[in-house]
Formats: structure tokens, C-alpha cells, sequence
């Protein structure tokens, strides 16, 4: 009895100090996924806020926890400016920012446990003598990172919530934005017509830009195009945004064209311009004619071709 | 004497017979010539738009269609008093909300037999009744305060079988929708009834498959170099602009002694195969924003090191606009770690944040 406890405790000693110096001596591949993972639903995407001086507004955030386990989260807020014109975010933690300085959060820090979620309730109080216009700012919820070996990088997430607030009613006869280029390609080859838009926000709250493209042929072979719906697009002040890639328009005939722009900018506010461009297949047109002027070139001189092929052979 | 007042008294009594007869024959008989003759009519409400037979074709006379002059090959009802007639009232709309959307809904025109050069505007309200919060639909389908001309367009302008989608509206909020007709001046109907949809509730689910990351042993046997490691970033929401996905650590792998690894060279613009030492990631996102598109992906998988600057670099994106609700979307970021043998014993760490924001 006793040698069959030998027998069975050494084999089990031996992968158990075996597996001690593998951990000690990080011997073997440590698995990549080794924590859970962090599942988090914000709601809504983007909070738009009207505000008024002197006014308290009060708004909400869901933030939920689709995680399989219970996560420590802080909500912070944070300025950011845009970047560029192609949507580009820049947050400036340490930057003033008006909004910012007027909300308060009814909670920073909590536990959210597997699947609970919890409404954060965004209380905005906002100064009696303020310029009218755009105040923006993002909200964040973040994991609070849980301390782990010191052998293990950390990865965290971090979801944000923008806040977009217009303080005023705007007036509505006043002009919100201006197109600052319209510009189809003046010539089509092929009957396809890239084109860039840029639209400046010339106003002093942000709003949602809508351009529609219609396209008509000027001499009537074909029906208009139907209307071209692009992307909508969140404009601030001052600021210009770009609509170019993957903006074509397809599949025209010859013909020439004007193609109509119309921006709305809300409200039932539009701007609007007109361009003119031809498609032609110039190209081929260009091919074919020189083919067709060798052959009027050969029939009008074949007789004295004829006699100068004759005079090469002549012996 | 007597005998002219005889007679004028026969045909006082002769007229008087006459005029009855006449009134008789006036009241009893329809018109009628050599070729026709109308057998009953009656006013009525005018509501039935025509009565036709395999012989005869008769158009309502008010209420309804057309106006003009009736004519076919056999008969033309002339000049004289010309009936306008109005727009039949639409039926309530088709009115949903089929991706999920916060801000759009769609909707479709019933046309209920109008002529295809009949135009229509529509009404919105968050009210059933339509006494407050009005606006109109406008011919840019988002709404406004006020319906101009311009906002009655024909069917097909309005999208037709396929429906169009009335943009700019508040999230979470019932919308109610109706439409009215009309074919020409002085013809245009009611509104008809009204169809309801509701905006849904916007949101973003953003996942990281691992809250860490434990890299090889780096040793001789793998030629200190480890690029096994990889976080799987899930994203799903019903943005109509879409997500991006920035990336940026804390600073360079460093050791509790602050020996550190540098960041791999490349920045995110211009990623490179790899080549050096460093510490890098690279992603399987081919349509990325912040540069080519494809830099990460064309010609193998090519590496940058992270940033330490807010907002970090673009690691993952979806762009708008985002009809349909965008589902698990899901990519991978693929770590890289190589050093010289030289390189310190230690353990080294940092801290990589994925920061995932709406695109506007």
C-alpha cells in the first residue's frame, strides 16, 4: 500500500514542480486572451442640447455593461476641437471649455455588474451672460483598470459620448453656410464624373449638412438622374467639411450636363449651385477620326499611291 | 265682343295646356338625339370618379381626377362649363422604421389611382391630431416650418415604389405622417390619414476581447521576437456616421527598473513591414481612415508604433453613412514585439487604450 502511494504521489510531484519552474522562468506560451473581455453600450451616440442663459438643462446618458462580470467605470469629461475637413477629432484634456465647466455628472465613479445598466444624469447650468453659439464636448465611460501581474500589458477602452450644444435660436432668415466649391470634372471620358463639395458653416451653432445632386442632361436625350443623396454631415462653426471620396456620378451618356447642388442646412434652409460638365468620348472620338483620315487620305490619293508602290517594285 | 272673349279664353285654357304638357314632357323626358339617349341621371355626390360599359364612358361631373375637355374618337363634350376636379385624398402612407434608425425614418406615397403628374406634400407631427409641433416635409426630405411650392413633388420625386428617407428627426420620438394631393391649380385635396413610426434609441456597443496582454518569453529559441498577441475590437450601433477607433498607449514597454522597448518607428500615416526592433501593432482594417486606406494590409501586414498623444491614431473605422445598423463589427490588432539580445532582462508593460468615438 505503501509503494502504490509512491508510485501514483511522484509522477504528480514532478509535473507539479515542474509547472512552479515554468511559471517562474515564464517557460511555455502564456495564452493571449487570459482576462475577460469588457463589453460596454453607451446611449445615446450623440446628445444635442439646446440651451438658455440662466437656464438649467438636464439631459441623460445609458451606460450599460454587457460584460459577463463586474466593471469599476469613471465618467470624465473632456473638450475636443475638430481637425480638418474630413471629420477629425482632437481631444484637449486640459483645455477650458465653458460646457464643461457648467455640467455636472450625477455620478463619476461606479460598479456596473454583468448586465446592469445605469443612467447618468448630465445637469448643465448655464451662466446668465454668455455669448451666443456652439459649446461642444465628449463624455466618457472607462474601465477603471484592475491591478494584475506586473508581467501583463494592460489593454483598456474607452467609449465617448459627444455633446453638441447651441445656445440661442439662431435667426432663421440669417445664412448658415456657403459652398465653397462645387466642382465636377469639366470632361468625362468614360460617362463617369468625380466631384468635390466643401461647405463652410458660416453661422454660430453647428447643424447637419445635407447635399443632394441632381444631375440633368441640357439636351434632352435622356431623363434627369435621380436625385444623388450624400452623406449627412455635422458641420461646427467656422468650420468646412469635404465630400469627395467615392463621389461620383455613374453610368451618364454623352451629353452635357448640369449638375444642381442643393445643401440643406435645416430648418428648410438650402443653398444651392449649379455646375455644367460634358461627357464625350473624346478619346475614342479622337481615334476613330484619325482612322477615318487615313482611310478619305488613302481614297483621295490612291491613284498616286498606287503609282508610287508600282515605282518601289519597278526593277 | 263675346266671341273675343270666348277666344281668349280658349287660349288662355290651351296655353295653360300647353305649359302643363310641356312642363310634363320637360320633367319627364332625358335628353336624347337621333344617335343617343340618356335613359336616368341624377345629382348625386358626385364622388364616382366614371361609369363605362363595353359601349360608353361617362366621367363623374365633380370630385375627382381630371378636368378639361372629355373626348374620345366617337364624342367631344365641347366648351361650357368646365369642371376642376380635385386630387383623390391619399391614403395613409407606408411609414417604418426598417434599420433602426434614430434620426430617419422612411416612407412611402399611396398614390390611390392619382394621375402620375398629380404632385403631393406631406405633414409631420409629433402630435396624432396635428394641432402642435406642424412642420412639412421638405423637397430635400428633411422637415421645415413651412411647405412652399416647391415641396409638392410628383410620386417618383418622392422615391417612388422604393420609398425615401425623411431625415433630421429626434431620436426615441413617434412621428405621425400624411399626405395630401393635388393635379393643378384649385385642386387639391385633404390631407389623408396619417401613418405613425418611431425614431429608435441611438447607441454603441464597443468590445475588447482582452483587458490584457501577456507577451512570450523572449529568448534566443524565438529570436526575441513575438507576434502572436492580438485584440479583437467588436463594434455594433446604429450611428449614421459611423465609429472610429483611436489607439494610444501610455508611453513605451518599460521596466519596473524604467529600462524601456522603444515604440516601432513608423507612424500610423505610413506603417512599414517590419523591420527593427520595437514594440507595434498592426490591423486588418483595409479601408482605414487617416491615410491610404489599405496600409496596413497591402503587401502584408505592415507595423507602427503607438502614440502617446491624445487622441491616439486611427486603428478601426466604419465610415457613413450607416443605413442599415452596423452588426459586431470586428477587427483585429495584432501586437509585434522584437528586441536585441542585449535588451534587459525584466518584465515590461504598458497600457493600450481603444477609444472608440461617433464620427460626425
Amino acid at each position: 500500500m505503501k509503494q502504490n502511494n509512491c508510485i501514483i504521489l511522484k509522477p504528480f510531484l514532478f509535473i507539479l514542480v515542474c509547472s512552479l519552474l515554468a511559471h517562474y522562468f515564464g517557460w511555455g506560451v502564456v495564452p493571449s486572451v487570459i482576462a475577460a473581455e469588457q463589453t460596454l453600450r453607451v446611449s445615446p451616440v450623440i446628445l444635442t442640447i439646446p440651451l438658455s442663459p440662466g437656464k438649467i438643462a438636464s439631459q441623460e446618458a445609458t451606460i450599460e455593461n454587457l460584460s459577463t462580470h463586474p466593471l469599476p467605470l469613471t465618467a470624465s469629461l473632456n473638450d475636443f476641437i475638430t481637425s480638418g475637413e474630413e471629420g477629425g477629432y482632437i481631444f484637449e484634456e486640459s483645455k477650458e471649455n465653458p460646457l464643461l465647466s457648467w455640467i455636472t455628472l450625477s455620478e463619476n465613479n461606479f460598479i456596473l455588474n454583468p448586465k446592469e445598466k445605469k443612467k447618468v444624469h448630465i445637469t448643465i447650468k448655464t451662466p446668465q451672460r454668455i455669448p451666443v453659439g456652439g459649446y461642444y464636448g465628449i463624455l466618457f465611460f472607462e474601465p477603471i483598470p484592475q491591478h494584475s501581474a506586473n508581467t501583463r500589458t494592460q489593454i483598456n477602452s474607452k467609449v465617448g459620448i459627444l455633446m453638441l450644444a447651441n445656445l440661442g435660436v439662431p435667426d432663421p432668415h440669417a445664412k448658415k453656410a456657403e459652398i465653397l466649391a462645387f466642382t465636377p470634372d469639366m470632361f468625362s471620358q468614360d460617362g463617369s464624373v468625380p466631384f468635390m463639395l466643401r461647405v463652410k458653416n458660416v453661422s454660430l451653432n453647428f447643424f447637419t449638412a445635407k447635399p443632394i445632386l441632381t444631375v440633368s442632361p441640357l439636351i434632352k436625350f435622356s431623363h434627369p438622374e435621380k436625385p444623388l443623396f450624400l452623406e449627412e454631415k455635422i458641420i461646427f462653426p467656422g468650420k468646412i467639411r469635404r465630400w469627395t471620396q467615392a463621389n461620383t456620378i455613374q453610368n451618364l451618356s454623352p451629353n452635357i450636363y448640369k449638375a444642381h447642388i442643393v445643401v440643406d442646412v435645416g430648418n428648410g434652409q438650402v443653398e444651392n449651385e449649379d455646375q455644367y460638365f460634358i461627357v464625350f468620348p473624346y478619346l475614342t472620338a479622337l481615334i476613330a477620326s484619325f482612322i477615318l483620315f487615313i482611310v478619305i487620305f488613302v481614297l483621295a490619293k490612291i491613284k498616286r499611291l498606287k503609282d508610287a508602290v508600282a515605282a518601289l517594285f519597278r526593277p | 265682343m263675346p266671341e273675343r272673349k270666348i277666344f281668349i279664353k280658349h287660349a288662355f285654357i290651351l296655353s295653360l295646356l300647353f305649359c302643363l304638357l310641356n312642363n310634363s314632357i320637360a320633367f319627364a323626358a332625358y335628353p336624347s338625339s337621333s344617335n343617343y339617349k340618356i335613359q336616368e341621371y341624377s345629382f348625386g355626390s358626385g364622388g364616382t370618379k366614371n361609369s363605362t360599359s363595353s359601349s360608353f364612358g361617362l366621367s363623374g361631373i365633380a370630385g375627382e381626377v381630371e378636368f378639361g375637355k372629355q373626348v374620345s374618337s366617337n364624342f367631344k363634350i365641347g366648351s361650357g362649363l368646365t369642371y376642376i376636379m380635385k386630387a383623390a385624398v391619399p391614403s395613409a402612407p407606408t411609414f417604418t422604421n426598417p434599420s433602426n434608425n434614430y434620426e430617419r425614418l422612411k416612407f412611402t406615397i399611396n398614390t390611390i389611382g392619382n394621375a402620375s403628374d398629380t404632385t403631393y406634400a406631406l405633414q409631420i407631427s409629433t402630435d396624432s391630431a396635428f394641432l402642435s409641433d406642424v412642420n412639412y416635409v421638405k423637397s430635400t426630405n428633411t422637415i421645415g416650418p413651412t411647405l412652399t411650392t416647391s415641396d409638392f413633388q410628383k410620386y417618383a420625386t418622392w422615391g417612388g415604389a422604393s420609398g425615401a428617407y425623411l431625415t433630421g428627426l429626434t431620436s426615441n420620438t413617434t412621428y405621425y405622417l400624411r399626405v395630401k394631393a393635388r393635379q393643378g391649380n384649385y385642386t387639391e385635396s385633404e390631407y389623408g390619414p396619417s401613418a405613425s413610426a418611431t425614431t429608435s434609441v441611438p447607441s454603441l456597443t464597443f468590445s475588447v476581447s482582452s483587458s490584457s496582454a501577456t507577451f512570450n518569453n523572449l529568448n534566443a529559441s524565438n529570436a526575441y521576437t513575438d507576434a502572436t498577441k492580438s485584440t479583437i475590437l467588436t463594434t455594433s450601433t446604429n450611428a449614421y456616421n459611423g465609429y472610429v477607433i483611436n489607439a494610444r498607449s501610455t508611453g513605451p514597454l518599460t521596466s519596473p527598473a524604467s529600462v524601456t522597448i522603444a515604440d516601432y518607428t513608423s507612424p500610423n500615416s505610413a506603417p512599414t513591414t517590419w523591420s527593427g526592433n520595437g514594440f507595434g501593432y498592426t490591423t486588418n482594417d483595409s479601408s482605414l481612415t487617416g491615410g491610404t486606406a489599405d496600409r496596413f494590409t497591402n503587401g502584408g501586414p505592415k507595423y507602427a508604433g503607438f502614440t502617446t498623444s491624445s487622441p491616439g491614431d486611427p486603428v478601426a473605422d466604419h465610415p457613413g453613412p450607416v443605413i442599415s445598423s452596423i452588426s459586431d463589427d470586428a477587427f483585429t490588432i495584432s501586437y509585434k514585439v522584437q528586441t536585441s539580445n542585449i535588451q534587459k532582462a525584466a518584465s515590461y508593460t504598458t497600457t493600450v487604450l481603444y477609444i472608440v468615438v461617433p464620427s460626425y
